[in-house]
């Protein structure tokens, strides 16, 4: 008996773990892949099509299409998102009064809920009410339509996940850049170094884990593109912000077709692997 | 093992008290609610009913969503008020709806209660009827009386170029920017497939004297219609007259547009919420070239449906036809102010009184023996996205061609009916 208790115990521990890992991982990406293979539309049973899916994605403009509006994202979102948190987190680096008030205030869009932000910056984008195309109007600028204009929209909604996201990664690199030793810094000083030399020199490479992490998050965020273009613009104007994310949403609960949805939400999935690897490689090679 | 027994239990009772009575599905809004909780209580008072029970659809994104979730787990309720008969189509081939035809009684009751012409638009591509029309709302265009007269016109248009004529007088920059601050038309400009129903379909549905767009499972978006309808919003759009951007308060309300397209369930809303200053009329679409016949238009109607998981198909039948009483279409009237679909509604004695007191209601009352639905096929929702997409690139934008909008339209409504046709086949064999 307590034989089969020492041989029993580790496998009842690890027993709830194992049953989320089955029920919540590994179900939805083996029935994903099935899916593939089969047209679905939820009311009729699935029907084996082998491999019409994939054929079909190919010749799909708009899938091309979400595919480039995705990458476009990332391309503007991905180097604003780091970029910004980097010289936010720098300044909160420094000694600063009232810095804890300043990480509340950088944190506080994180926590409030992506649509009330989305809704929130769709009014502010207003082209007639707006209140950044008054300010605009007031300073004799001309009038933005940031979210009808197909060149602009994107571009827009990049700025507002920034905005969103950002306090996330200023943290985490604030983290970071508190964990470089000081006298790093003095000996630089010493040796003449400039405050750029150091931040480029010092800084840069010695956050480098942190930099890729939040590089790899910021990216993992940028192809799940979906509330921001769902609510403000719904995927146009002329589809210039439909992302994967959103035609993989439509493709599924808007036309039913789950075994094309699970085709997409594949692509989507090698993609982010793919461009992880990339740029993990990058990263490593590059610090 | 308890666990099982108590699934056992829970199932047992569950299908129990299916058996002993029925239970009944109404939309959301607090009006249709209290016109459910009037009709379940009358009927509930006579003992040789079977007893019904109601309740709101549960909550979800839509109806349609939260319908579909109840089909696949087979929680589905005996009847449902509120289907869109766009999704029908969809039931009937997954078998979760009953035909209602089978009723020895339907098509009389049918016959009695529909305009003639509405019939056919509710029958399934496969002979059979499937849903029971009950209440429409015709969309119509509302304008604003003030406007209109302040810049000196006296009449609505009747065509699309006496309409956009109006472009210049109405469509005008007041604070000296440069840029309109008043429009003539303001269509949703978001390419939501749903949306193209307030535009695309209304004004095709109009220009066609009551043509919907599919017909033997082909395509029908490369008539001359399809261009004159398109050809009014692309003008509309690239003269300024209709403005290409997302408000976020509603403007005619604001007095800043000239017409709106719109349901009856508007005028209740502007009655309550407009400022003195706002004097609006209802009139029926304008049509590519003068017109004697009748004005058509979408109808958005909303049917009643019996679930296939019903134990009592008969007495939900019974149901259903007391829920469309004469006198329960007069509740309907009385208590939601939404259209009963039924025959001779303004001219009816037993229904003059309401219009008599609601004259802005009477106007769309008019207007619903020339409504149309659409169209059954499982394939509607996609139809409508790439006509949106279409739309967007030709109309609102003006980035394509309207010959190769139109001819794309209709290539690739066609490739999608025949790819999925194709499909299904394969699936089959």
């Amino acid at each position: 008996m307590r034989r089969f208790r020492s041989f029993a115990a580790p496998y009842a521990l690890i027993a709830p773990y194992g049953l989320h890992f089955l029920v919540i991982v590994a179900f939805p990406v083996v029935f994903s892949l099935i899916l593939t293979f089969h047209q679905w539309n939820l009311l009729s049973p699935m029907k084996w099509i082998g491999g019409v899916n994939f054929l079909n994605l190919l010749s799909d403009p708009l899938f091309w299409k979400s595919l480039w509006n995705t990458f476009r994202f990332l391309v503007i979102h991905v180097p604003l998102q780091v970029g910004t948190a980097l010289v936010l987190a720098e300044i909160l680096n420094q000694r600063l009064r009232a810095k804890g008030f300043f990480r509340a205030v950088f944190f506080l869009p994180v926590v409030i809920s992506g649509v009330v932000v989305t809704i929130l910056w769709k009014q502010l984008y207003a082209s007639e009410s707006g209140i950044i195309n008054t300010l605009l109007l007031s300073l004799g600028l001309g009038r933005v339509e940031w979210l009808t204009d197909p060149l602009i929209a994107m571009p827009a909604i990049a700025i507002m996940a920034t905005w969103k996201n950002v306090g996330l990664y200023v943290i985490l690199l604030l983290a970071g850049l508190q964990s470089i030793p000081r006298q790093v810094y003095e000996a630089a000083t010493i040796d003449g170094a400039s405050r750029l030399d150091q931040f480029l020199r010092i800084t840069v490479p010695m956050l480098n884990p942190i930099l890729l992490t939040v590089v790899i998050l910021s990216t993992i965020n940028g192809f799940s593109l979906f509330i921001e273009p769902y609510v403000m613009t719904a995927g146009g104007p002329l589809n210039s912000t439909l992302s994967m994310n959103l035609y993989i949403y439509r493709q599924a609960f808007a036309f039913y077709k789950m075994g094309y949805a699970a085709t997409l939400g594949l692509v989507l999935a090698g993609m982010i692997f793919a461009v992880v690897a990339v740029q993990r490689r990058l990263i490593e090679k590059e610090f | 093992m308890p666990l099982c027994a108590v699934c056992l239990v829970l199932a047992g009772c569950r299908s129990a008290s299916r058996v002993d009575h029925l239970t009944y599905w109404c939309a959301t809004n607090t009006f249709e609610i209290e016109f459910a909780r009037q009709v379940v209580t009358e009927w509930n008072q006579d003992t040789t009913h079977i007893p019904v029970d109601f309740q709101p659809v549960p909550a979800g994104q839509s109806s349609e969503e939260v319908i579909l979730a109840a089909i696949v787990g087979k929680t589905t309720p005996d009847i449902y008020s509120n289907i869109w008969p766009g999704v029908v189509e969809q039931y009937r081939e997954a078998g979760a709806v009953i035909p209602l035809d089978q009723f020895s009684d339907f098509d009389s009751a049918l016959a009695s209660r529909l305009p003639p012409g509405l019939i056919e638009g509710f029958r399934s591509p496969n002979g059979q009827f499937y849903q029971f029309p009950w209440k429409g709302n015709p969309l119509m265009l509302y304008y604003n009386a003030g406007m209109l007269g302040g810049s000196g016109i006296s009449s609505v248009p009747d065509t699309y170029e006496e309409f956009l004529s109006l472009g210049p007088r109405i469509a005008v920059d007041l604070n000296g920017d440069e840029h309109p601050d008043q429009w003539l038309l303001d269509p949703n400009i978001l390419s939501e497939w749903w949306q193209r129903f307030f535009d695309f379909y209304t004004f095709s549905i109009a220009a066609t004297g009551g043509e919907t767009l599919i017909l033997n499972n082909l395509p029908q978006l490369d008539r001359p219609e399809t261009f004159q309808v398109m050809s009014f919003f692309r003008q509309g759009y690239s003269s300024g007259y209709f403005p290409r951007s997302i408000f976020q308060e509603d403007i005619f309300l604001k007095g800043k547009v000239a017409f709106h397209v719109s349901g009856p369930w508007m005028v209740p809303y502007l009655e309550r919420y407009r400022t003195e200053d706002l004097h609006y009329g209802i009139t029926t679409l304008p049509l590519p070239a003068e017109s004697s016949e009748p004005v058509h238009t979408y109808g958005d109607p909303k049917s009643i449906v019996i679930f296939s998981t019903t134990y009592h198909p008969k007495q939900a039948w019974e149901f259903v036809k007391f829920f469309t009483s004469e006198a329960n279409d007069r509740r309907l009237l009385e208590v939601t102010n939404q259209l009963p679909l039924r025959r001779n509604l303004v001219s009816d004695p037993y229904f003059v009184a309401y219009f008599n007191e609601h004259p802005k209601l009477r106007i769309f009352a008019e207007q619903i023996p020339y409504i149309v639905a659409t169209d059954h096929t499982i394939y509607l929702q996609e139809i409508f996205d790439i006509i949106s997409q279409e739309f967007d690139a030709a109309c609102i934008h003006q980035a394509k061609p309207l010959d190769d909008a139109i001819s794309d339209m209709q290539a690739r409504v066609s490739t999608l009916i025949e790819r999925e046709s194709l499909a299904s086949k394969a699936g089959r064999k």
